[in-house]
């Protein structure tokens, strides 16, 4: 049977040529290892940024005359918008309370305050945080509404920072993608070289070109594979007994390290993939050149 | 027989015994340098030819015209009745099938034994494992290395190993075998085994064209001579010696 035959002689080959097989795999494990790593750091700057911008929402203080009307259609005017997340209204006495809670050390600063000194306001939760300048305006001047705050100028910096850091991030990782591929590549071009004698006997002798392909891509894809799995166990490992214990060290991190199992298996499972592909696609490349004439 | 230079090639009525057929072959490698000018040969089934000249005459460039290595700038070549020109690059590997290749060189695979050797090139051409076992001993046991399966290309001695690589050409029974030099790392002793080895070959029918430059081996078989010079057909003689002027 062929299939077997290929996989016998994959076997075979690379346990003759071990050494040229562990620097294949080696070198992809390193590679995918870094471009994981950049991959967690992304995570994290995700985490930190969407932390950030979660946290970012509109106020809309109520003149202390407002009507139930005023105040109900207003609401129902912002459910209405497809960027408005949530509407939470909060009362007069809510609002004492949460600030009491806020100044708990400092009951100075509270102690004379009584229910209405304080305005009820509706909290506005977005669905993005890019939208806050722009749902802030709209309802500016609404019956009923005094006064619309959002951080303003400190809004628009935090999220310019974090799209700055998250264009980072990427840019970084596509470089990572880049380099780690040319470097595999180059390491199975340096392997098929060394075996270019034994691609010309195989045409000599009247194999076809698919033949010997199949042959290198076969190997090219199990010494990429094997260190795709390295590479994941190692970032897998790290999530598991690291970034955990990151979390209970330093709880200001915890967010930041806290990263769900479905986004990590797509990472590891898109490592894995990233570095089949080269082996595979690497191992057809190189062997272009050997299969002329 | 060739009439060289004149343009003009005079060559036997097409038969189905005809293997290789050159019409007016030229090969430029570059602008200005040719290994070969209006070639034309007719070799047919079961002839044992040599091709002698000086190097860089274009004996080389003459047998990878017949494997495709090469394809020429300016005329035809048969092999087997198929023009190569029309012959798609996907068949390529076919017609290699049918045309065993010996060189000065030997072309073995240093870490794989004989038998593995021989069985290589069988089973990159996808022959079944039955076939492999039974085949490899037996043509190992042709070339007079039945014992020496085991052995690895670097623990024979040169003659050895040129009677492996040419287990591994003969093996899948090819119609044309081709020797280029397949003497010339090997002293006269050795050579005459090799030589009685391919006439051996020769004998089951199979066309023999050997490229070589040595003149004892040639006067001593008493076979077909082709003499290439600046690339030219300069003589073809059924029962030929290696030539008085070289």
């Amino acid at each position: 049977m062929r299939i077997r035959y290929f996989l016998a002689e994959t076997v075979n080959n690379l346990r003759r040529n071990a050494l040229m097989a562990i620097a294949a795999t080696s070198t992809v494990a390193i590679s995918l290892l870094l471009l994981g790593g950049v991959q967690i750091l992304g995570m994290i700057v995700g985490n930190i940024t969407d932390g950030w911008e979660a946290r970012i929402e509109i106020s809309g203080y109520l003149r202390s005359n407002a009507t139930s009307g005023e105040v109900r259609d207003l609401e129902a005017d912002l459910a209405q918008m497809p960027e408005v997340e949530e509407v939470i209204y909060v009362s007069e006495r809510q609002a004492l309370e949460e600030y009491r809670t806020d100044f708990e050390d400092d009951p100075a600063l509270y102690e004379g305050l009584r229910v209405g000194d304080l305005p009820a306001s509706l909290r506005i939760a977005l669905t993005d945080a890019r939208y806050t300048e722009e749902v802030a305006t709209r309802i500016e001047g609404a019956p009923g509404l005094d006064d619309v705050e959002f951080g303003g100028g400190l809004v628009r910096r935090l999220l310019q920072v974090n799209s700055l850091l998250r264009s980072i991030t990427f840019v970084l990782s596509v470089i990572l993608m880049v380099a780690a591929a040319a470097l595999i590549a180059n390491t199975i071009r340096l392997g098929i070289y060394a075996r270019r004698d034994e691609i010309g006997i195989m045409k000599l002798v009247g194999a076809t070109n698919w033949f010997i392909r199949i042959q290198f891509m076969l190997e090219g894809l199990v010494a990429a594979f094997a260190g795709a799995l390295i590479a994941v166990g190692i970032v897998a490992g790290a999530n598991a007994v690291l970034f955990s214990r990151i979390g209970d060290a330093v709880p200001i991190l915890s967010s930041a390290f806290s990263f769900s199992t479905e986004e990590m298996v797509t990472m590891l499972g898109a490592l894995v993939g990233v570095g089949a592909l080269v082996g595979l696609v690497g191992s057809a490349m190189a062997m272009r050149r050997f299969l002329e004439v | 027989m060739g009439l060289a230079g004149s343009g003009l090639c005079v060559y036997p009525a097409e038969g189905d015994r005809e293997m290789i057929k050159a019409v007016g072959v030229a090969k430029d490698y570059r602008v200005g340098l040719r290994a070969l000018n209006d070639v034309c040969i007719d070799i047919t089934k079961g002839e044992f030819v040599f091709v002698v000249g000086p190097s860089g005459s274009g004996k080389s460039t003459f047998l990878k015209l017949i494997t495709k290595e090469e394809d020429p700038s300016a005329g035809e070549i048969h092999v087997a009745g198929k023009n190569l020109a029309r012959l798609p690059r996907w068949r390529v590997p076919f017609l290699r099938r049918n045309v065993g290749c010996v060189f000065q060189d030997f072309k073995l695979l240093p870490n794989k034994t004989v038998f593995q050797n021989v069985a290589f090139g069988l089973q990159v051409i996808g022959k079944p494992k039955g076939v492999i076992s039974q085949q490899v001993p037996q043509i190992l046991e042709l070339v007079g290395l039945g014992e020496k399966l085991t052995r690895y290309p670097d623990e024979l001695s040169g003659g050895e190993q040129q009677r492996v690589s040419i287990a591994r050409a003969f093996v899948n029974r090819p119609l044309i075998l081709l020797a280029d030099e397949p003497t010339g790392n090997l002293d006269p002793a050795t050579s005459v085994g090799i030589m009685r080895l391919l006439d051996r070959i020769n004998r089951t029918s199979t066309t023999v064209v050997m490229a070589t430059h040595d003149h004892a081996i040639v006067d001593s078989m008493r076979r077909r001579v082709i003499e290439l010079e600046d690339g030219e057909v300069v003589r073809d003689q059924t029962r030929g010696i290696y030539g008085v002027g070289t």
